[in-house]
């Protein structure tokens, strides 16, 4: 057809349109691409590695160590699959190595630079370590009193997220690592202690086991997969990444697609007189629509390639991009040839589709309505709205441009609640992990010091107030720890949802967070199991303590005693405002209220660079959209422009009349926007806590708010800045021409 | 004398493609009269009118309006002239559709110095009962007088009437001519009339014929009739 040479003149003329929405494609296809590749690239790497390194099922200790030949009868009892392994922490200058004699069977490692060790005076090292404290192959390492050689790095698939303690919310690569050496230098360390690792399949009898491990050898600790965050934490990264990429960023492409669409159907409208110039010469409708379908297929092809383009070129950091917080994995990112394509098909249907529909709406009316101009009419009512109203004629002008143009006032509502929302998002999400360091400190209790011992004592020498500190088992399988304390203890203070302090002594309560993600309720009898001998147990809960950091069940020391099987008189855990002289052989973790603190913020300090992006694609996302939406006003305003240009109107008063129109969407965008940000930041915190995460409180900082407000305004402002030139560029003597015909 | 165009040049396109929409065009214009200028398409009776309104600039030529050198006018300045000097008045009337009859008068008013009262040129022009009501719920010849009240609210010297009964039936160019003659009789404004209906220079105190770009002839009318009796 010749009427396709229009397409590259079109092309020409709208160029800043063509340009806007093929960056809004790209920007809010990218935001879907980044997270989906980012997600899959973890998942696909943890799923290799742990099937390569035989990662662990659970891993657990008992008080009487299991002669090998025992644990082989074991194993072929219950069809599982356990292996010791000895293990000593050593301290040097400030910094912990975990020394782990070699396995064969489960949880290996993996030298992932350099070589194994072979020589007594060689060790591999945990690569997280290596890379963050710049200690290179060849180094000298001192683990107590020795000097090794650094030969290699290692990866473990139990360690993928290096925390030092699985108590620990935090990981920590600054001053712990992990280190292999040969069998014999091991040896050399001295006492170690031992922990059993153990894998099942889908024979195996696991209670069975773990029966009969505890009756015959007593077991100290046991800790399942499933419960250990240096393994669950990997899956909750990826997770996290798709979630974000499925259920709230796959929200964003699909606003900006409904956004352009908008857009175009609206320019096919203000192409009605050439459609009925076309259709009175005898084109058919089929033609004019492929024809009209034509221009929209642009902004998708075009924005749909350069997405798949960047995204394919990007996909390795993107990858890397979420990986910050774990083990350097040797992730290899690509993008999913069936996801480029929907991105290159998805927007462009439904941009061709919205062209198609508006031609098709457009050629059911009049042809000489169409030759005229006046076949679109818009909402008429709404455009005659306070016709009697003592207003200013300018204040009416843009009232009746808001609500007879719905469609074009929308585009711009949503450019300014997407971007809104998008920064809004990312800073709620850094504020809230932020705060959240201060309000897990705070419902843990108000101790400073926190000390859980590794025996059971019945006499304290060393001051502060003591717990006991244990854990048990729901029918799900997963732990959820049980806390005995008195309410005379200065350091808890359980409040219930209201604020009222509750008396835990005479019943068994569960934190808010337990009820959220165990949906028990005050007054429900659940069954619960030692965790060590699986013995079962029912309670019945007595309220609910807010606390939506720690899954527990706080009740007294005699309650407690009663439901895990310990001595009510003993203790396990001792908390003071101040540090104890306790020695250290005793203390199975130690813990300081700004640990927590600590930890928050060097998580935030970490996603600095991901909440840098999110605003920057908030930013783009506002402008593109105030821009495409603002220019096709000016465009549509042509002629009352170049009028009130002959009417001697100046171009800052023009301006103040044309531009001024949609100010009023600002703050109701960012109005809805602020509701809508806690609505998703609070779904996304409850969609973690599925993943085994505590619940974190939405919160937003108001220089968050401050920020996000400025940096909105400042981006409508900007593109309606960047659009005076185009009302400059209103040429009178063209317009009233264009009357003319 | 109120106009006075004095060898005026306009040219569009460049070479081959070069026009001459005026071609040292020369004409003279008494103040509160009403001339109406005659000619072809292509003659430059547009051109003429957008100079005159301060809407372009002459190639070369002098354009005086009331002792006022329009020729030479930087662009803010031209956009002054128009705001006080001149009133418009097109054959599709350009009205904005947003803005009811009242509120389209009232663009004017609000920018001028001394505008009339809005109350004495909504009788004038018999639209007082429209004064509420929107462009396209009026007829052609309704929304001309808006047009022409828009124009006439500044009480400018000049008003510039283009094809101004274009696109109206007999019966409503007739009322509308009437009008604007009562506009030139009642404030004195000086009317300048486009058109290429021959049977309106009947009303004119003056009449010029354009062809070329060129003023062909340039006559005052001695038998003139009112607007009512015109034969259109």
């Amino acid at each position: 057809m010749k009427l396709n040479r229009r397409y590259t003149r079109n092309i020409r003329e709208n160029l800043s349109f063509y340009i806007a929405s093929t960056i809004l494609t790209i920007v809010t296809l990218l935001l879907y691409f980044l997270f989906n590749i980012a997600g899959n690239a973890i998942l696909d790497f943890s799923e290799d590695f742990y099937e390569r390194n035989q990662v662990e099922d659970a891993h657990f200790t008992t008080y009487m160590a299991i002669p090998e030949e025992e644990l082989a009868k074991l194993s072929d009892t219950y069809h599982v699959t356990t292996e010791a392994q000895r293990y000593i922490n050593i301290e040097t200058d400030g910094v912990t190595a975990r020394v782990f004699s070699r396995t064969e069977k489960v949880d290996l490692y993996e030298v992932t630079q350099g070589k194994d060790a072979e020589r007594d005076n060689e060790i591999v090292i945990s690569e997280g370590y290596a890379v963050a404290n710049a200690v290179s192959i060849g180094s000298r390492m001192k683990i107590g009193d020795k000097e090794y050689t650094v030969a290699g790095f290692m990866q473990r698939p139990d360690y993928l997220y290096m925390l030092e303690s699985e108590e620990d919310a935090y990981k920590n690569v600054s001053t712990f690592y992990l280190c292999y050496m040969t069998g014999s230098a091991f040896e050399a360390l001295g006492d170690t202690g031992c922990q059993y690792l153990v894998r099942y399949t889908g024979d195996s009898d696991i209670t069975g086991f773990r029966k009969a491990v505890h009756e015959q050898y007593y077991m100290r600790s046991y800790s399942s997969a499933a419960e250990n965050p240096r393994i669950t934490m990997v899956e909750q990264q990826a997770q996290m990444f798709i979630v974000m990429a499925y259920v709230l960023l796959c929200i964003l492409p699909l606003i900006a697609v409904v956004l352009i669409s908008i857009i175009i159907s609206r320019k096919v409208k203000s192409e009605q007189r050439m459609i009925g110039t076309l259709s009175a010469l005898g084109y058919k409708k089929g033609q004019l629509m492929r024809h009209y379908a034509g221009f929209a297929v642009i902004p998708g092809l075009v924005g749909g390639v350069f997405t798949a383009i960047i995204s394919a070129i990007a996909a390795q950091p993107l990858s890397e991009m979420g990986l910050q917080d774990y083990e350097p994995m040797h992730v290899a990112g690509h993008l999913n040839p069936l996801a480029a394509l929907l991105g290159l098909l998805v927007p462009t249907a439904l941009y061709v589709i919205a062209a198609l529909l508006s031609v098709r709406r457009l050629l059911k009316k009049d042809t000489v309505l169409l030759l005229s101009g006046n076949a679109d009419g818009g909402k008429k009512k709404l455009r005659r709205v306070l016709a009697g109203n003592k207003m200013s004629f300018r204040i009416k002008l843009a009232i009746r441009s808001l609500l007879g143009n719905p469609a074009r006032s929308l585009v711009i509502l949503l450019g300014v609640f997407l971007g809104f929302f998008i920064m809004l998002l990312g800073q709620g999400f850094f504020d809230s992990i932020n705060r959240m360091g201060d309000t897990a400190a705070e419902a843990a209790g108000s101790f400073e010091h926190q000390y859980i011992l590794n025996e059971m004592l019945t006499e304290n020498p060393y001051g502060g107030d003591t717990m006991l500190v244990s854990a048990v088992e729901h029918d799900g399988g997963s732990k959820l720890s049980v806390i005995g304390t008195t309410d005379s203890n200065p350091y808890l203070e359980p409040k219930d949802a209201d604020g009222n302090i509750i008396s835990i002594e005479n019943g068994y309560y569960i934190t808010s967070l337990a009820q959220l993600t165990l949906g028990w309720q005050t007054g429900d009898t659940v069954t619960v199991y030692n965790p060590l001998s699986l013995e079962k147990k029912e309670i019945q809960i007595a309220g609910v303590i807010q606390n939506h950091v720690q899954k527990s069940i706080i009740t007294s020391k005699r309650l407690a005693a009663e439901l895990t099987g310990l001595d009510e008189n003993s203790f396990n855990c001792i908390v003071s405002s101040g540090a104890l002289s306790i020695p250290e052989a005793k203390i199975a973790q130690e813990s300081q209220r700004s640990d927590i603190t600590e930890q928050a913020k060097t998580m935030t300090a970490q996603m600095d660079f991901l909440l840098q992006m999110i605003i920057g694609l908030g930013i783009v996302i506002c402008i593109a959209a105030v821009y495409v939406a603002v220019n096709m006003l000016v465009t549509e305003s042509r002629s009352n422009i170049s009028m009130l240009k002959v009417l001697g109107y100046r171009d800052k008063q023009i301006n103040k009349i044309v531009l001024r129109t949609h100010h009023i969407l600002l703050p109701i965008g960012i109005l809805l926007a602020i509701p809508c940000t806690y609505a998703a930041a609070h779904a996304f915190f409850l969609m973690m806590v599925d993943y085994g995460v505590m619940l974190i409180d939405t919160y937003i900082s108001p220089k968050s708010y401050i920020l996000s407000i400025l940096l909105t305004a400042g981006c409508y402002f900007g593109s309606l800045w960047l659009l005076r030139r185009k009302v400059k560029k209103v040429d009178m003597i063209e317009s009233l021409k264009d009357n003319r015909e | 004398m109120l106009i006075r165009v004095k060898d005026a040049v306009k040219k569009y396109g460049k070479g081959e493609t070069e026009v001459y929409a005026l071609d040292h065009a020369e004409l003279e214009l008494d103040e509160g009269k009403i001339c109406v200028i005659l000619g072809p398409s292509g003659s430059g009776k547009s051109t003429l009118l957008n100079m005159l309104g301060g809407l372009d600039t002459l190639d070369s030529g002098e354009l005086t309006v009331a002792g006022r050198k329009v020729t030479g006018l930087s662009q803010e300045q031209r956009t002054d002239y128009r705001k006080e000097d001149v009133g418009f008045v097109f054959q599709f009337y350009n009205l904005i559709p947003d803005l009811t009859v009242e509120e389209n008068i009232e663009v004017v008013a609000d920018i001028s110095a001394h505008p009339l009262d809005m109350d004495e040129v909504l009788r004038a022009l018999d639209i007082e009962k429209y004064r509420r009501r929107f462009p396209k719920e009026l007829s052609g010849g309704q929304q001309q007088r808006v047009a022409i009240a828009r124009a006439m609210i500044k009480n400018p010297k000049l008003l510039l009437c283009d094809e101004l009964t274009g696109a109206l039936d007999t019966k409503s160019s007739r009322q509308v001519l009437k009008f604007v003659e009562k506009m030139n009789r009642q404030f004195g404004t000086t009317v300048v009339i486009i058109t290429h209906n021959e049977a309106i220079a009947g009303m004119a105190d003056q009449v010029i014929r354009l062809k070329d770009g060129q003023v062909s002839e340039s006559l005052l009318n001695q038998r003139k009739i009112p607007a009512a009796e015109l034969v259109l």
